[in-house]
């Protein structure tokens, strides 16, 4: 995906938000190297080869006996046939570990072009703090790209540097309605893409991924989505409510004044009891062959 | 002050929000009952199958049979020594792990619906200063969801052959109540919120690379999320960034210890 994009109000809006960014960035950096030097010290082990093969094949004995014993075709089961068909494995995690990560690029690889067109429009542009989180957000979204490719790299797949095949088409075809439109399209489409790449990392953990530390790796990034996702549940609510001016914070413009608000903002950002998965990508999605 | 004054919002009005949010949560409900039937059997396959099906003679639906069934080739050769004791045969280890974390997990749900529940009741007397409408929504909601947390947890404690954990967290009971009960206003209370909202969803995170069953991981992969969404609300409501994390850290994470079970 190539969207239009203006680099110089790019850089300078990048620079305007360097604080903001400057403070992630540090925060992103203990947990990731932390998950690799797990990663590391757990390959190092003597008897790693051993366990993981004995934990991919009681995954896959207890998978094939639920769905054949209990005759259920749910969602997700191509990544089940794909992980139980699949019997390779690459260095540290099975080939479906490997295609969730780089399905799971693909996905971040997109939100960061969407974001970046955004960035593009003037109406964004126009309010400082939704600005900032579309910058942030975006930085965010690429430091996930990395980590997930980092790790796909390490159990020996391909890196993925293609954005997401299934959703691009998608998003490319709602450019042009997004420059003639408002702030509420660009919400609307952002809240698509982060409920997407948050339902993916759900089931991805719950029933795709194998390797403990993927599973980690997912976990520590879905509810960074999920977090994205209740922020634009937010904005989108108090947009609607046109109250754009209680969309600040104190490094943009100020502490909201939470007496304004609306009653229902403060149920805005946690729509949902349980994270639902009815969006989510399956595995082979964005995998690289 | 009045009590209208302090609360900002009127008791008919949150009546009517918890009428609305039970609602929403009957509609996602279901679906976690579904699969915390399917949750136990594979953890009572993993932990005694054979001591379950033998004492009880109960099995819960063919896909619990069809879980518990993958265990089948494990036990053979194991003995029989343990097949009518309670005590966890060769292998058993990883769900009694599991098992404990889930106690603990509860125990940090009872711990946020104690907490919750505590500023409801205490901000009519003013304890907190005014309460915006917007913040006892926040608190409504939270609470109501950790509820939901908590039974989602516990069902699943009992569906294994477990007790439900129903008290707060042991550990850290104390200090939270000490802290509640030197809050003076909204921005501490909101500050306390947010380490326990941050406590739950490091230690469920931690939990994804170490939980051995598939239906122990489901549970902590779709809560966790949530309860990070109302570490944002939180964070907005203290006028920071709502996201500032590019990563989930683990420094708060609490050991799947806590609760005492094994």
């Amino acid at each position: 995906m190539e969207p239009s994009l203006d680099e110089g109000r790019f850089t300078e809006l990048m620079e305007e938000s360097q604080d903001l960014h400057s403070d992630a960035m540090r925060a992103s950096r203990e947990p990731l190297d932390a998950i690799v030097e797990l990663g590391q010290q757990r390959r190092a082990a003597p008897d790693y080869a051993d366990r993981l093969l004995h934990e991919q094949q009681e995954s896959r004995r207890r998978v094939s006996r639920s769905l054949a014993g209990a005759g259920l075709a749910v969602g997700g089961f191509a990544a089940y046939a794909a992980a139980i068909a699949t019997p390779a494995y690459a260095q540290g995690g099975t080939d479906l570990d490997i295609d969730a990560l780089q399905t799971a690029v693909s996905l971040e690889l997109l939100a960061v072009d969407a974001y970046k067109t955004a960035l593009t429009l003037d109406y964004i542009r126009a309010n400082k703090t939704i600005t900032a989180f579309a910058q942030t957000t975006m930085m965010q979204h690429t430091e996930h790209g990395k980590a997930f490719n980092a790790k796909a790299k390490e159990l020996g797949g391909k890196e993925q540097t293609m954005t997401n095949p299934k959703y691009t088409p998608v998003v490319m075809q709602m450019v042009p309605a997004l420059k003639a439109g408002g702030p509420l399209d660009v919400v609307n489409l952002a809240i698509t893409l982060e409920d997407v790449a948050t339902s993916t990392y759900v089931k991805n953990i719950a029933e795709n991924v194998t390797d403990p530390q993927v599973r980690n790796l997912f976990g520590t990034v879905a509810s960074v989505e999920s977090q994205h996702l209740g922020t634009l549940y937010a904005v989108k609510a108090l947009l609607e409510a046109k109250l754009p001016q209680l969309i600040t914070v104190k490094a943009t413009g100020g502490a909201v004044d939470a007496t304004k608000l609306p009653a229902a903002a403060g149920g805005a950002f946690a729509q949902e009891v349980f994270k639902k998965t009815d969006l989510a990508s399956p595995p082979e999605e964005g995998a690289v062959a | 002050m009045s009590k209208r004054d302090q609360m900002q919002c009127s008791e008919a009005e949150l009546l009517a929000m918890t009428k609305d949010m039970d609602e929403m949560h009957r509609a996602t409900f279901p679906q976690m009952q579904q699969m915390l039937a399917d949750f136990g059997s594979s953890l009572r396959g993993r932990a005694s199958r054979r001591s379950f099906l033998a004492g009880s003679g109960v099995v819960i639906g063919g896909l619990a049979l069809a879980a518990c069934g993958g265990d089948d080739d494990a036990d053979t050769g194991t003995g029989s020594s343990s097949s009518s004791s309670s005590e966890p045969s060769s292998g058993d280890g990883d769900a009694a792990a599991d098992k404990a974390g889930l106690a603990t997990n509860a125990s940090l749900e009872n711990l946020a619906v104690f907490a919750y529940d505590s500023a409801l009741k205490a901000a009519p007397s003013g304890k907190f200063g005014p309460v915006p409408p917007a913040v006892a929504t926040f608190a409504m909601t939270a609470m109501s969801q950790h509820s939901e947390h908590a039974k989602a947890f516990n069902a699943a404690l009992v569906n294994a052959g477990g007790k439900e954990f129903t008290e707060p967290n042991p550990v850290l009971a104390a200090p939270i109540t000490e802290m509640f009960t030197a809050l003076k206003d909204l921005p501490g209370l909101a500050k306390l919120a947010l380490t326990l909202e941050q406590t739950a969803t490091q230690t469920y995170t931690k939990q994804m690379g170490e939980f051995q069953s598939k239906e122990a991981l489901a549970l902590v992969a779709t809560i966790a999320p949530v309860e990070h969404q109302h570490a944002a609300t939180l964070l907005y409501i203290l006028g920071e960034y709502p996201v500032p994390d590019v990563f989930i850290k683990s420094d708060l994470a609490r050991p799947s210890s806590d609760a005492g079970v094994s």
